[in-house]
């Protein structure tokens, strides 16, 4: 057992699983409260990593400053989001809702490829120095997409448990009539939601620039990968989804390492037919 | 207090309310009684703005408030506890009751609408950290009581409040009932449980398919052949 390779493995598993995990998070969040599968959150993240490219490469903005800016104006967007393609279909068959949120995926997908073309863009990272931690080699940028992954999801968490807005949140998620008949102010709850849910998908697609380029192809297998996560974990629980989101991570990550690589892709969809046979309801989920 | 008048409310293409008129003096404890299927709990929901009427209207303390949504409804002093109580599962029962005073920005307003909560319902106190799922049908109704009084409304619409319960649980709910009309509260009670109805109001309206078929005080109510027949099995 070469140690170094196991930890290099780990180190690499833990990065995009922090990823997965504030990924997963906000899709999990909008179905938890909202009962809403939101399509668009892939490419919601695609648009953070190309509009921090062009603030960033295009307009000069430091990496910091651009980041900070797009998680802003996209958390804003939420509002949009709802206001456009959710809340006016939510009197009908959830179905309607996902393809309201599909159809926004396309545009925003087609819209960017016309805007920034195919070819992958590369952003300045802030900092990148390499750095060896017992015989595991890591960039500076990585640290920092680790730490901003857990602050954010510690925020979270925050806002849900201790916050009136994040109470509200869940009861809303737990009880819409009940919410509604305490007089709790539904729509705006529904707002906040998409608000937080989209400036989460913003920051996943700043931070992952910070290990890979901007492209926007990239939300759509991310799509793919979230909703193994949001199902294995249990639809609508987000301390499930950051659980699994990282446990996926590492272990997809050893997976290709000492397994196979040609099937790694494979992986995450494997753990998934498997979890929803022995539990349909997911590791977390209630029945 | 409450002027309902020729309420009309459908579901889609389904008419459930029929011309409905009822009305709710301010400091009265009033019954609507009806089987299963009436239109009471559609009524309820009307009156709470969940539901929106075809045609009719619906006047609180004068004021038209059947365009508003259900949160502004709520703002202007009219409680609701549903048929089913609708709790937050998950959430503690501290929770629940702070979910129910959302709109106290103050610390200790709250503390002290939390104070009167609990002597209302004592047993909630003892069950304040444990999540509203776990606990038995009576202390869940109370809960949903307690929650729709942390906002103090001066209206409360109960919907069903003894469905289900053991016969001493609804006792002591009744109690309650009239404890809090007599400290001021004005009560819209809607029943499947005639008796309990009856005992508890002094003025009642009976609805059948969508209409009151007969309204007036309870002693004459109570001696009228239909409700004696369709409700008391006398």
């Amino acid at each position: 057992m070469n140690w170094d390779i196991l930890g290099q493995q780990i180190w690499n598993g833990l990065l995009n699983g922090s990823i997965y995990v504030i990924f997963a998070a906000g899709l999990s969040l909008v179905f938890g409260v909202m009962r809403v599968i939101n399509m668009a959150h892939g490419e919601l993240t695609m648009l953070g990593a190309m509009l921090l490219f062009t603030v960033t490469s295009v307009v000069g903005l430091s990496y910091f400053a651009g980041a900070a800016l797009v998680v802003v104006m996209m958390a804003l967007a939420g509002f949009l989001v709802n206001r456009v393609t959710v809340r006016p279909f939510l009197g009908h068959s959830e179905l309607v809702v996902i393809l309201s949120t599909v159809a926004l995926s396309f545009i925003l997908l087609n819209g960017s490829l016309v805007v920034w073309g195919s070819t992958p863009k590369g952003v300045d990272k802030p900092f990148n120095e390499v750095l060896q931690v017992a015989g595991v080699y890591m960039t500076t940028a990585q640290i920092l997409l680790v730490g901003v992954c857990f602050t954010a999801v510690l925020a979270l968490y925050l806002v849900l448990t201790r916050t009136k807005l994040g109470k509200m949140t869940r009861a809303t998620g737990q009880n819409l009539l009940g919410a509604r008949l305490i007089g709790i102010n539904t729509t705006a709850v529904y707002d906040a939601t998409l608000i937080m849910a989209s400036g989460l998908a913003a920051l996943a697609g700043v931070l992952i620039v910070l290990i890979s380029a901007a492209s926007p192809n990239l939300g759509q297998p991310l799509l793919i990968t979230g909703f193994a996560v949001v199902i294995v974990a249990g639809m609508g629980n987000v301390g499930g989804a950051v659980a699994v989101g990282l446990f996926l991570g590492l272990t997809e990550a050893l997976f290709g390492q000492y397994v196979s690589t040609f099937y790694r892709q494979g992986y995450l969809y494997v753990v998934m037919i498997i979890v929803l046979l022995l539990r349909p309801q997911g590791l977390f989920g209630r029945r | 207090m409450l002027e309902i008048s020729s309420l009309n409310v459908s579901y889609g293409r389904v008419q459930v309310l029929f011309d409905v008129a009822i009305t709710v003096p301010e400091g009265e404890l009033v019954t609507v009684i009806g089987a299963n299927g009436a239109g009471k709990t559609t009524l309820l929901l009307t009156v709470s703005g969940v539901l929106k009427p075809q045609s009719g209207s619906i006047r609180f303390e004068g004021r038209g408030i059947d365009n508003l949504p259900p949160h502004e409804i709520v703002k202007l002093g009219i409680g609701h506890v549903p048929q089913g109580k609708e709790l937050f599962p998950a959430m503690t029962v501290l929770e629940n009751l702070e979910m129910g005073a959302h709109m106290v920005r103050r610390q200790e307003e709250f503390e002290e609408r939390l104070e009167r909560a609990f002597e209302f319902f004592p047993r909630l106190s003892e069950r304040a950290r444990q999540r509203a799922g776990t606990l038995s049908g009576g202390e869940q109704q109370m809960l949903a009581i307690a929650r729709a009084l942390m906002a103090m409304p001066r209206l409360l619409l109960l919907d069903e409040p003894s469905a289900g319960l053991a016969p001493i649980i609804v006792d002591h709910l009744a109690e309650i009932i009239l404890g809090m009309n007599d400290s001021g509260l004005t009560v819209l009670l809607v029943e499947q449980n005639a008796y309990l109805a009856l005992e508890l109001a002094r003025k009642a309206y009976v609805m059948e398919s969508g209409r009151v078929v007969e309204s007036g005080d309870t002693e004459v109510v109570m001696e009228s052949d239909l409700v004696r027949r369709a409700y008391l099995g006398i």
